[in-house]
């Protein structure tokens, strides 16, 4: 009898790292699809150089531009900085557009991005807002 | 599926990368690939701490023990379990005279205390302050006080007091706060109580088998950061210290090596008033040395061991030098019973600083008192005696193919002078090595695939120094034997020395090889006289040359010996037949004439009208002008009556060149073969392209 394979997208699976717990099953929760590749993004852009062991170039130099003067200048180099960073490191995303806008009343640059996840015919669109801790 | 899991990596990478193989035989969370997930950073945490703990494992296994621990307090403890005491810094010592002028005859005595300094003179912009160790007294003579062979030591005297509380120091060890000590000379007095003056010396513990109960010592050890602690005895081995005791300790703390060479010294301050001193240096500083390195104390301490701190070995001798005294760069040693002739009871030491080629008379005679005899064997007597140094200069010829390389002539000499400069270095200037025409004749084939072959010519030089203005004979000892050459060629002495001609005028000479055309039999030795002998034996010559005749003496039906009545002609090698005579047992052994050799003192002279340069002999009708004999089988040259009245050399020594016959040159005992490589003249190299 012939067999009929169905051809299913890759489901991406990754673990929550506020390790929040499922109300039912009690388990760790889990980020799934999109919201997985989400959260990688965040992780890759609030990560230094250097602050992963042994893995210097793994991360993005966002902290220390958000400490540079807050002008459009400063919101290119961000920019560049978190497409290069995504090209390097999340092979799953293939970006579309990507703003950086410093929102001088707020002290901070807010990000919009929109991109597809490879094998899928649906953008994603993120926004974010950058802002120095301390 | 645990098996797939290796253990076995260290590195980070590996680490990760295993637990990534893990990783895929689950389903639950496949993001782990992707740097910036959850997954991966958790991994980078697991993978992190387990190579921190493997590093942290191998570090606790290479440190416990001494051949793979790195750290010097592993080093240093593991050394104190074998009994071994890693050697402190060394402070540079000089001796010298000091004069002080008092302008009054009153006869009196005066001291230099211990701790006085003085100042050396500038090195590197720097001066040193020297001080004693020990005080010295001395009696007036006239109007001065002489004090002589002041022996002074770089660095700075301390003297630091600890109290003991045996409450809050039960076990007695007491840290001496600064870590670049000389602790040869470290001073250790204890006073019972702090009111009490009486001080007694506490010596340092060396030998637990001489400890009592009541000895008074201390033990000295090397701590953490590198500062030295001593401690004392607990009432059985060695004397307890009692509660409230003052332990006074007096000790140096040197610069090590900086000031080695310093010659010219100051006094500081007054000496008993008087301030017209004056120092004369007569062994200027040397012997400073940094403390023992972590690699040094890893090969020293188990030999330490093996030679329980005794000289009686060969090695026992090197080592124990080669520790106590680090600022000589090659030490050999040898049993005076392989001396030729052989001298029993003796050890002798020959030793090459690491500065120059020479030792002074006081690094001789502190080695011999201060490390060997302490040491050494009752009965036996460590000799310290020079090197006998043998100068090596290479002539090299090297055919080469042009075609084959885009180097340069020049280029090319360039980097074969360097091949033979690292070649020598590496080979020669120690002690028992060899040199092989062979060894370094393949280097230069091997070193370049346009060089089609080479030949080495080598010339050994001998230096030795004349006294000037004395007639005195002198013996250079090559040690192998010696080609012979024609007047220039392979003989020659640098540099040129004055000497007077027979008609009193000086004149700039040099030594030369009379060409020597004798090639018969000199004599023949008797070498055994045999027994029985009732008529005369005839003497056959049975040799490559003709002509050669002799004649045996017999007396008591003994040969006594043969003389020779012609020498005959064309002799490289002869054997001597005793026929007949009726005896038996009697041998003889030809000596050829061109055993020995001769040389001669020659200048140049110019013609003051022709300006051509002739040649002449000194004392030329005396003797031929023959100053000197050439034994070339034993090679030696013997230089009678010779009485230069200047050197043209810094040094004041006249060196003498020959060329070896043998293909491998040894150096064995004392003798050195060395090369020099700031000597510009070392290497010549000819090339000739084929």
């Amino acid at each position: 009898m012939a067999t009929i394979t169905a051809n299913v997208t890759r489901k991406y699976s990754d673990l929550d790292l506020n390790f929040t717990v499922h109300p039912i099953k009690k388990d760790i929760n889990k980020n799934v699809d999109a919201m997985a590749v989400i959260n990688s993004i965040k992780n890759l852009i609030l990560t230094n150089h250097y602050e992963r062991p042994f893995q210097p170039s793994v991360g993005c130099n966002v902290q220390k531009l958000l400490f540079d003067n807050m002008d459009n200048i400063t919101a290119i180099a961000i920019k560049r900085e978190i497409l290069q960073t995504i090209q390097n490191f999340e092979p799953r995303v293939g970006i579309e557009t990507i703003s950086v806008k410093p929102d001088f009343e707020n002290n901070s640059f807010s990000v919009d991005m929109r991109f597809y996840i490879v094998n899928q015919t649906t953008p994603v669109t993120i926004q974010f807002f950058l802002e120095r801790a301390r | 599926m645990a098996d797939r899991l290796n253990v076995t990596e260290l590195d980070f990478d590996q680490i990760k990368t295993n637990l990534k193989t893990f990783m895929k035989q689950q389903n639950e969370f496949q993001d782990y690939d992707f740097e910036g997930s959850g997954m991966n950073i958790l991994l980078d945490v697991l993978a992190y701490n387990t190579h921190y703990n493997a590093y942290y494992l191998n570090m606790v296994a290479n440190e416990s023990f001494m051949e793979s621990a790195v750290l010097r307090n592993s080093v240093v403890s593991h050394a104190k379990s074998l009994g071994y005491t890693p050697r402190s810094a060394i402070a540079p010592r000089a001796v010298v005279t000091v004069t002080i002028e008092t302008g009054s005859i009153d006869a009196g005595s005066l001291t230099i205390p211990k701790g006085y300094s003085f100042l050396s003179n500038q090195i590197d912009n720097q001066s040193y302050t020297f001080v004693t160790m020990e005080s010295y007294t001395a009696s007036k003579v006239g109007t001065s006080f002489t004090f002589n062979d002041v022996i002074i030591y770089e660095g700075k005297f301390v003297s630091y007091d600890f109290a003991y509380d045996s409450s809050s120091n039960p076990k007695s060890i007491f840290t001496i706060p600064d870590s670049n000590i000389y602790t040869d000379k470290l001073d250790v007095y204890v006073r019972d109580t702090p009111q009490n003056t009486d001080t007694t010396t506490y010596l340092l513990a060396t030998n637990a088998l001489e400890v009592t109960a009541t000895s008074e010592i201390y033990f000295l050890q090397e701590t953490n950061n590198m500062q030295y602690q001593i401690y004392f005895g607990d009432g059985v081995i060695g004397k307890a210290l009692a509660d409230g005791a003052v332990i006074t300790t007096n000790y140096l703390l040197t610069n090590s090596t900086v000031a080695n060479k310093a010659n010219n010294f100051s006094a500081t301050t007054l000496i008993g008033g008087y301030s017209n001193i004056t120092v004369t240096s007569v062994a200027p500083a040397a012997g400073g040395a940094v403390r023992e390195t972590v690699d040094e104390i890893k090969y020293g301490a188990p030999l330490g061991l093996l030679s329980q701190n005794r000289a009686v070995t060969k090695n026992d001798y090197i080592r124990l030098i080669q520790q106590k005294y680090p600022s000589f760069e090659a030490v050999n040693v040898w049993g005076g019973e392989e001396n030729d002739p052989p001298v029993y009871g003796k050890v002798f030491v020959s030793a090459k600083p690491k500065l120059g080629f020479e030792i002074t008379l006081t690094e001789k005679e502190y080695v011999k008192q201060n490390i060997l005899k302490p040491m050494s064997i009752l009965t036996v007597t460590p000799e310290i005696i020079d090197i006998d140094y043998n100068y090596l200069k290479v002539r090299s010829d090297v055919f080469y193919d042009k075609s084959k390389t885009n180097q340069t002539d020049t280029e090319l000499k360039t980097a074969l002078t360097t091949l033979i400069s690292n070649y020598c270095s590496t080979n020669l200037n120690k002690f028992n090595t060899y040199f092989k025409y062979s060894g370094l004749e393949s280097a230069i084939d091997a070193s370049n695939k346009a060089i089609i072959s080479n030949e080495i010519n080598l010339f050994v030089g001998k230096k030795f120094r004349p006294v000037l203005n004395t007639s005195d004979s002198y013996v250079l000892d090559y040690g192998f034997p010696l080609s012979k050459g024609t007047t220039n060629d392979n003989f020659y002495s640098t540099p040129d020395f004055t000497i007077n001609d027979e008609t009193g005028i000086s004149r700039q000479c040099f030594f030369e090889e009379i060409p020597s055309s004798f090639s018969g039999i000199q004599s023949i030795t008797v070498v055994n006289r045999g027994y029985n002998y009732t008529s005369t034996p005839a003497i056959e010559i049975v040799g490559d040359g003709t002509g050669a005749t002799a004649v045996a003496n017999i007396v008591n039906g003994k040969l006594s010996s043969i003389e020779v009545l012609t020498p005959g002609i064309g002799y490289t090698a002869a054997a001597i037949r005793i026929v007949g005579g009726g005896g038996l047992l009697a041998e003889g052994d030809a000596v050829l004439e061109g055993r020995y050799g001769q040389i001669r003192i020659a200048y140049y002279k110019t013609d003051e009208i022709s300006s051509q340069s002739t040649k002449f002999i000194v004392n030329k009708n005396k003797n031929a002008g023959v100053c000197g004999i050439i034994d070339y089988t034993l090679g030696k040259i013997y230089i009678n009556d010779f009485a230069p009245s200047a050197i043209n050399n810094d040094f004041g020594d006249i060196t003498v060149h020959m060329i070896p016959t043998i293909n491998v040159i040894q150096s064995k005992l004392n003798k050195m073969l060395v090369f020099d490589a700031a000597d510009p003249t070392s290497i010549s190299i000819k090339t000739h392209i084929i």
